[in-house]
Protein backbone atom coordinates (compact mmCIF):
# COMPACT_ATOMS: atom_id res chain seq x y z
CA UNK A 1 0.00 0.00 0.00
CA UNK A 2 1.37 3.19 -1.00
CA UNK A 3 0.53 6.95 -0.48
CA UNK A 4 -1.66 7.37 2.69
CA UNK A 5 -2.28 10.79 3.73
CA UNK A 6 -0.90 10.43 7.44
CA UNK A 7 -0.67 13.40 10.17
CA UNK A 8 1.85 13.04 13.29
CA UNK A 9 1.08 14.98 15.94
CA UNK A 10 3.70 15.18 18.43
CA UNK A 11 4.74 17.64 20.66
CA UNK A 12 8.13 15.92 20.89
CA UNK A 13 9.84 17.66 17.86
CA UNK A 14 12.55 14.85 17.13
CA UNK A 15 10.27 11.89 17.47
CA UNK A 16 7.38 12.88 15.28
CA UNK A 17 10.40 14.54 12.53
CA UNK A 18 11.97 10.70 12.44
CA UNK A 19 8.88 9.01 12.29
CA UNK A 20 7.97 11.07 9.56
CA UNK A 21 11.01 10.78 7.60
CA UNK A 22 10.69 7.22 8.15
CA UNK A 23 7.35 6.87 6.84
CA UNK A 24 8.31 9.31 3.93
CA UNK A 25 10.96 6.34 2.61
CA UNK A 26 7.80 3.69 3.04
CA UNK A 27 5.97 5.72 0.48
CA UNK A 28 3.03 7.60 3.10
CA UNK A 29 2.56 10.87 2.13
CA UNK A 30 3.23 12.23 5.98
CA UNK A 31 3.36 15.47 7.47
CA UNK A 32 4.11 16.36 11.49
CA UNK A 33 2.65 19.04 13.34
CA UNK A 34 3.81 19.53 16.89
CA UNK A 35 1.10 21.11 18.94
CA UNK A 36 -2.48 21.63 18.80
CA UNK A 37 -2.80 24.59 17.02
CA UNK A 38 -1.31 23.12 14.27
CA UNK A 39 -2.75 20.50 14.07
CA UNK A 40 -6.23 21.74 13.72
CA UNK A 41 -5.21 23.97 10.91
CA UNK A 42 -3.42 21.25 8.86
CA UNK A 43 -6.46 18.77 9.28
CA UNK A 44 -8.95 21.58 8.52
CA UNK A 45 -6.63 22.51 5.16
CA UNK A 46 -5.35 19.50 4.14
CA UNK A 47 -7.69 16.59 6.06
CA UNK A 48 -5.27 13.21 6.34
CA UNK A 49 -6.64 9.76 6.50
CA UNK A 50 -4.73 8.40 9.11
CA UNK A 51 -3.94 10.63 12.46
CA UNK A 52 -0.84 9.50 14.61
CA UNK A 53 -2.16 11.01 17.80
CA UNK A 54 0.05 11.74 20.89
CA UNK A 55 -2.13 10.94 23.87
CA UNK A 56 -0.32 13.99 26.34
CA UNK A 57 0.29 17.00 24.98
CA UNK A 58 0.67 20.55 26.74
CA UNK A 59 -2.34 22.19 26.53
CA UNK A 60 -4.95 19.90 25.35
CA UNK A 61 -4.39 15.94 25.72
CA UNK A 62 -4.60 13.94 22.63
CA UNK A 63 -8.60 12.53 24.03
CA UNK A 64 -9.73 15.94 23.88
CA UNK A 65 -8.18 16.93 20.36
CA UNK A 66 -9.82 13.18 19.09
CA UNK A 67 -12.85 14.41 20.27
CA UNK A 68 -12.32 18.37 18.57
CA UNK A 69 -11.44 16.46 15.35
CA UNK A 70 -14.03 13.92 15.40
CA UNK A 71 -16.80 16.88 15.90
CA UNK A 72 -15.68 18.27 12.41
CA UNK A 73 -14.25 15.34 10.45
CA UNK A 74 -15.17 12.03 11.53
CA UNK A 75 -13.78 10.09 8.56
CA UNK A 76 -10.07 10.61 9.78
CA UNK A 77 -8.91 7.28 11.67
CA UNK A 78 -7.05 7.99 14.58
CA UNK A 79 -4.66 5.98 15.55
CA UNK A 80 -2.95 6.84 19.21
CA UNK A 81 0.63 6.89 20.05
CA UNK A 82 1.53 7.23 23.71
CA UNK A 83 4.26 6.51 25.87
CA UNK A 84 2.09 5.34 28.90
CA UNK A 85 -0.26 2.19 28.73
CA UNK A 86 -3.02 2.32 25.94
CA UNK A 87 -5.91 1.15 28.95
CA UNK A 88 -5.27 3.61 31.93
CA UNK A 89 -7.26 4.86 34.96
CA UNK A 90 -6.87 8.74 34.33
CA UNK A 91 -7.29 8.69 30.47
CA UNK A 92 -8.74 5.61 28.66
CA UNK A 93 -8.17 5.58 25.18
CA UNK A 94 -11.87 6.19 23.11
CA UNK A 95 -13.29 2.91 21.77
CA UNK A 96 -13.99 4.39 18.45
CA UNK A 97 -10.15 5.19 18.41
CA UNK A 98 -8.59 2.78 15.54
CA UNK A 99 -5.81 1.29 17.46
CA UNK A 100 -3.37 2.16 19.75
CA UNK A 101 0.36 1.96 20.06
CA UNK A 102 3.06 2.45 22.74
CA UNK A 103 6.57 4.13 22.37
CA UNK A 104 8.87 3.05 21.74
CA UNK A 105 7.54 2.34 18.41
CA UNK A 106 7.82 -0.70 16.12
CA UNK A 107 7.79 0.82 12.90
CA UNK A 108 6.54 -2.69 11.29
CA UNK A 109 3.54 -2.94 13.34
CA UNK A 110 2.88 1.05 13.06
CA UNK A 111 2.66 0.63 9.18
CA UNK A 112 0.48 -2.58 9.43
CA UNK A 113 -2.28 -0.05 11.64
CA UNK A 114 -1.50 2.06 9.06
CA UNK A 115 -2.53 0.05 6.34
CA UNK A 116 -5.65 -1.16 7.96
CA UNK A 117 -6.85 2.19 8.79
CA UNK A 118 -6.79 2.80 5.39
CA UNK A 119 -8.47 -0.61 4.17
CA UNK A 120 -11.01 0.49 6.91
CA UNK A 121 -11.40 3.85 4.90
CA UNK A 122 -11.81 2.83 1.88
CA UNK A 123 -14.41 -0.13 3.11
CA UNK A 124 -16.19 2.65 4.39
CA UNK B 1 0.97 10.69 65.60
CA UNK B 2 -2.14 8.84 66.16
CA UNK B 3 -2.06 5.67 64.32
CA UNK B 4 -4.90 7.09 61.16
CA UNK B 5 -2.91 10.30 61.16
CA UNK B 6 0.35 8.08 60.84
CA UNK B 7 -1.78 6.01 58.28
CA UNK B 8 -2.68 9.28 55.99
CA UNK B 9 0.31 10.52 55.86
CA UNK B 10 2.17 6.69 54.48
CA UNK B 11 -0.47 6.78 51.78
CA UNK B 12 0.61 10.70 51.10
CA UNK B 13 3.78 9.19 50.81
CA UNK B 14 3.33 6.46 48.62
CA UNK B 15 0.70 8.23 46.28
CA UNK B 16 3.58 11.45 45.63
CA UNK B 17 6.37 8.65 45.46
CA UNK B 18 4.12 6.62 42.62
CA UNK B 19 3.42 10.38 40.84
CA UNK B 20 7.46 10.74 40.55
CA UNK B 21 8.02 7.20 39.25
CA UNK B 22 5.47 7.52 36.62
CA UNK B 23 6.32 11.31 35.58
CA UNK B 24 9.92 9.71 35.52
CA UNK B 25 9.29 6.70 33.36
CA UNK B 26 7.05 8.57 30.82
CA UNK B 27 10.19 10.78 30.26
CA UNK B 28 12.65 8.56 30.17
CA UNK B 29 10.43 6.33 27.62
CA UNK B 30 9.69 9.67 25.34
CA UNK B 31 13.50 10.10 25.10
CA UNK B 32 14.08 6.09 24.30
CA UNK B 33 11.42 6.75 21.75
CA UNK B 34 13.13 9.15 20.45
CA UNK B 35 16.49 7.25 20.38
CA UNK B 36 14.90 4.14 18.90
CA UNK B 37 13.31 6.34 16.00
CA UNK B 38 16.85 8.20 15.44
CA UNK B 39 18.50 5.03 15.17
CA UNK B 40 15.88 3.44 12.91
CA UNK B 41 15.83 6.75 10.25
CA UNK B 42 19.45 6.03 9.67
CA UNK B 43 19.32 2.26 9.42
CA UNK B 44 16.50 3.43 7.16
CA UNK B 45 18.48 5.94 5.09
CA UNK B 46 21.23 3.16 4.16
CA UNK B 47 18.72 0.83 3.46
CA UNK B 48 16.82 2.93 0.95
CA UNK B 49 19.08 5.14 -0.36
CA UNK B 50 22.61 3.28 -0.16
CA UNK B 51 23.47 5.40 -4.17
CA UNK B 52 23.64 8.73 -2.19
CA UNK B 53 25.45 7.96 0.27
CA UNK B 54 27.04 11.21 0.30
CA UNK B 55 24.38 13.37 0.10
CA UNK B 56 22.57 11.64 3.31
CA UNK B 57 25.66 12.17 5.53
CA UNK B 58 24.85 15.20 6.65
CA UNK B 59 21.45 13.95 7.71
CA UNK B 60 23.04 10.90 9.56
CA UNK B 61 25.27 13.67 11.48
CA UNK B 62 21.92 14.86 12.45
CA UNK B 63 20.40 11.85 13.78
CA UNK B 64 23.79 10.84 15.33
CA UNK B 65 23.70 14.11 17.65
CA UNK B 66 19.97 13.86 18.35
CA UNK B 67 21.08 10.23 19.49
CA UNK B 68 23.98 11.36 21.81
CA UNK B 69 21.57 14.34 23.20
CA UNK B 70 18.22 12.26 24.31
CA UNK B 71 20.85 9.74 25.94
CA UNK B 72 22.50 12.77 27.70
CA UNK B 73 18.66 13.46 28.54
CA UNK B 74 17.73 10.20 29.70
CA UNK B 75 20.77 10.00 31.77
CA UNK B 76 20.34 12.98 33.68
CA UNK B 77 16.39 12.41 34.16
CA UNK B 78 17.88 8.62 35.52
CA UNK B 79 20.28 10.66 37.66
CA UNK B 80 17.18 12.95 39.21
CA UNK B 81 15.36 10.19 40.19
CA UNK B 82 18.28 7.94 41.67
CA UNK B 83 19.04 11.44 44.15
CA UNK B 84 15.39 11.45 44.49
CA UNK B 85 14.89 7.35 45.33
CA UNK B 86 18.09 8.12 47.98
CA UNK B 87 16.41 10.96 49.66
CA UNK B 88 14.60 8.32 51.58
CA UNK B 89 17.62 6.18 52.78
CA UNK B 90 17.82 7.87 56.01
CA UNK B 91 15.09 9.60 57.78
CA UNK B 92 17.44 12.41 58.56
CA UNK B 93 20.18 13.84 56.28
CA UNK B 94 21.68 17.61 55.45
CA UNK B 95 21.03 18.27 52.10
CA UNK B 96 20.42 21.58 49.20
CA UNK B 97 16.98 22.35 49.38
CA UNK B 98 17.76 23.87 45.95
CA UNK B 99 18.80 19.96 44.65
CA UNK B 100 15.33 18.74 46.41
CA UNK B 101 13.40 21.75 44.29
CA UNK B 102 15.32 20.68 41.37
CA UNK B 103 14.68 17.44 41.31
CA UNK B 104 11.00 17.71 41.82
CA UNK B 105 10.62 20.58 38.79
CA UNK B 106 13.01 17.89 36.24
CA UNK B 107 10.34 15.17 37.58
CA UNK B 108 7.22 16.87 37.61
CA UNK B 109 7.44 19.52 34.55
CA UNK B 110 5.89 17.23 31.94
CA UNK B 111 2.56 17.27 34.28
CA UNK B 112 3.29 20.93 34.87
CA UNK B 113 3.45 21.19 30.77
CA UNK B 114 0.52 19.59 30.12
CA UNK B 115 -1.57 21.25 32.39
CA UNK B 116 0.00 24.58 30.55
CA UNK B 117 2.15 25.77 33.19
CA UNK B 118 5.52 26.68 33.93
CA UNK B 119 7.51 25.84 36.58
CA UNK B 120 10.94 28.77 37.28
CA UNK B 121 13.17 28.93 40.42
CA UNK B 122 14.80 32.08 41.41
CA UNK B 123 17.18 30.69 44.29
CA UNK B 124 18.77 32.80 46.92
CA UNK B 125 22.79 32.40 46.45
CA UNK B 126 23.54 31.98 50.28
CA UNK B 127 20.57 29.37 51.21
CA UNK B 128 23.15 27.04 53.61
CA UNK B 129 22.33 23.21 53.41
CA UNK B 130 19.74 21.99 56.23
CA UNK B 131 19.63 19.29 57.81
CA UNK B 132 16.49 17.64 58.16
CA UNK B 133 14.26 14.68 57.00
CA UNK B 134 14.18 15.26 53.18
CA UNK B 135 11.36 13.35 52.14
CA UNK B 136 8.60 14.18 53.71
CA UNK B 137 9.65 18.02 52.55
CA UNK B 138 9.69 16.55 49.13
CA UNK B 139 6.25 15.71 49.68
CA UNK B 140 5.11 18.68 50.98
CA UNK B 141 6.65 20.59 48.40
CA UNK B 142 5.16 17.98 46.06
CA UNK B 143 1.74 18.86 47.86
CA UNK B 144 1.56 22.64 47.58
CA UNK B 145 3.21 22.92 43.77
CA UNK B 146 0.65 20.46 42.78
CA UNK B 147 -2.07 22.39 44.42
CA UNK B 148 -1.21 25.80 42.82
CA UNK B 149 -0.58 23.82 39.47
CA UNK B 150 -4.55 22.98 39.86
CA UNK B 151 -5.20 26.41 41.25
CA UNK B 152 -4.11 28.13 37.92
CA UNK B 153 -4.99 28.47 34.77
CA UNK B 154 -3.03 27.49 31.50
CA UNK B 155 -0.30 29.91 30.74
CA UNK B 156 0.39 30.45 34.10
CA UNK B 157 3.63 30.83 35.77
CA UNK B 158 5.19 29.27 39.22
CA UNK B 159 8.19 30.49 40.70
CA UNK B 160 9.88 28.84 43.44
CA UNK B 161 11.48 31.07 45.36
CA UNK B 162 13.97 30.72 48.04
CA UNK B 163 15.95 33.11 50.74
CA UNK B 164 17.87 32.33 54.29
CA UNK B 165 16.12 33.35 57.17
CA UNK B 166 18.28 33.35 60.49
CA UNK B 167 17.80 29.62 61.59
CA UNK B 168 15.73 28.69 58.88
CA UNK B 169 14.58 28.30 55.38
CA UNK B 170 11.86 29.93 53.63
CA UNK B 171 10.60 28.99 50.06
CA UNK B 172 8.04 30.86 48.06
CA UNK B 173 5.59 29.28 45.86
CA UNK B 174 4.71 32.73 44.15
CA UNK B 175 2.09 32.03 41.02
CA UNK B 176 1.43 34.05 37.98
CA UNK B 177 -1.53 33.88 36.60
CA UNK B 178 -5.06 33.30 36.40
CA UNK B 179 -6.90 31.21 39.23
CA UNK B 180 -9.35 28.82 37.93
CA UNK B 181 -12.70 28.97 38.91
CA UNK B 182 -13.62 25.79 39.27
CA UNK B 183 -12.31 23.63 41.53
CA UNK B 184 -13.75 20.40 41.01
CA UNK B 185 -10.58 19.30 39.14
CA UNK B 186 -8.87 19.54 42.55
CA UNK B 187 -10.61 16.51 44.01
CA UNK B 188 -8.22 14.07 42.50
CA UNK B 189 -5.16 15.33 44.05
CA UNK B 190 -7.05 15.72 47.31
CA UNK B 191 -6.83 12.09 47.99
CA UNK B 192 -2.84 12.59 47.54
CA UNK B 193 -2.43 15.81 49.13
CA UNK B 194 -5.38 16.08 52.06
CA UNK B 195 -5.07 19.40 54.12
CA UNK B 196 -4.72 17.30 57.57
CA UNK B 197 -1.94 15.67 55.59
CA UNK B 198 0.30 19.04 54.65
CA UNK B 199 -0.44 19.67 58.14
CA UNK B 200 1.13 17.21 59.80
CA UNK B 201 4.34 17.09 57.23
CA UNK B 202 5.16 20.63 57.90
CA UNK B 203 3.99 19.65 61.92
CA UNK B 204 6.95 16.94 61.97
CA UNK B 205 9.38 19.31 60.30
CA UNK B 206 8.62 21.87 62.92
CA UNK B 207 8.19 24.32 60.20
CA UNK B 208 4.95 26.53 59.19
CA UNK B 209 2.96 27.18 56.27
CA UNK B 210 1.38 30.40 55.21
CA UNK B 211 -1.24 30.99 52.64
CA UNK B 212 -0.63 35.09 51.88
CA UNK B 213 -1.83 37.54 49.50
CA UNK B 214 -2.22 36.64 45.92
CA UNK B 215 -1.77 32.84 46.09
CA UNK B 216 1.53 33.45 47.68
CA UNK B 217 2.23 30.23 49.70
CA UNK B 218 5.32 30.49 51.95
CA UNK B 219 7.01 27.48 53.93
CA UNK B 220 9.55 27.86 56.57
CA UNK B 221 11.57 25.36 57.46
CA UNK B 222 14.32 24.98 60.30
CA UNK B 223 17.71 24.79 59.59
CA UNK B 224 18.44 21.89 61.80
CA UNK B 225 15.61 19.27 62.67
CA UNK B 226 16.90 17.07 65.36
CA UNK B 227 15.64 13.66 64.99
CA UNK B 228 13.11 12.97 67.86
CA UNK B 229 14.48 10.28 69.79
CA UNK B 230 11.63 7.21 71.06
CA UNK B 231 10.44 7.21 74.71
Amino acid sequence: MSWTKVLIVDDEVEFAAALSERLLLRDYDTKAVYNVDDAIAAIKQDPPEVLLLDLKMPGMSGIELYRTIKEFNPSIEVIFVTGQACQNGDETIPREAFACVMKPIDIDELTKQIDKAKQSIIKK
Amino acid sequence: MDSEKERNLRISQMGFVGKMIGGFTHELKNHLAIIKETAGLIEDLIVFRKSEAKEDSAEYMRSLDSIALQVDKAVQLANYLNRFSHRMDHPFSTFSVHDVIEELIALRRRSASERGICLETDFHGAVPAIHSDPSRLYCLLYCLIEEKMLGFNKGSHLIIKTEPSDSSIIIRIIPKGKPVESIAERIIDKCICMDEVVQEIIETLKGAVRHEQESVTTIIVPLNLLPVEKK
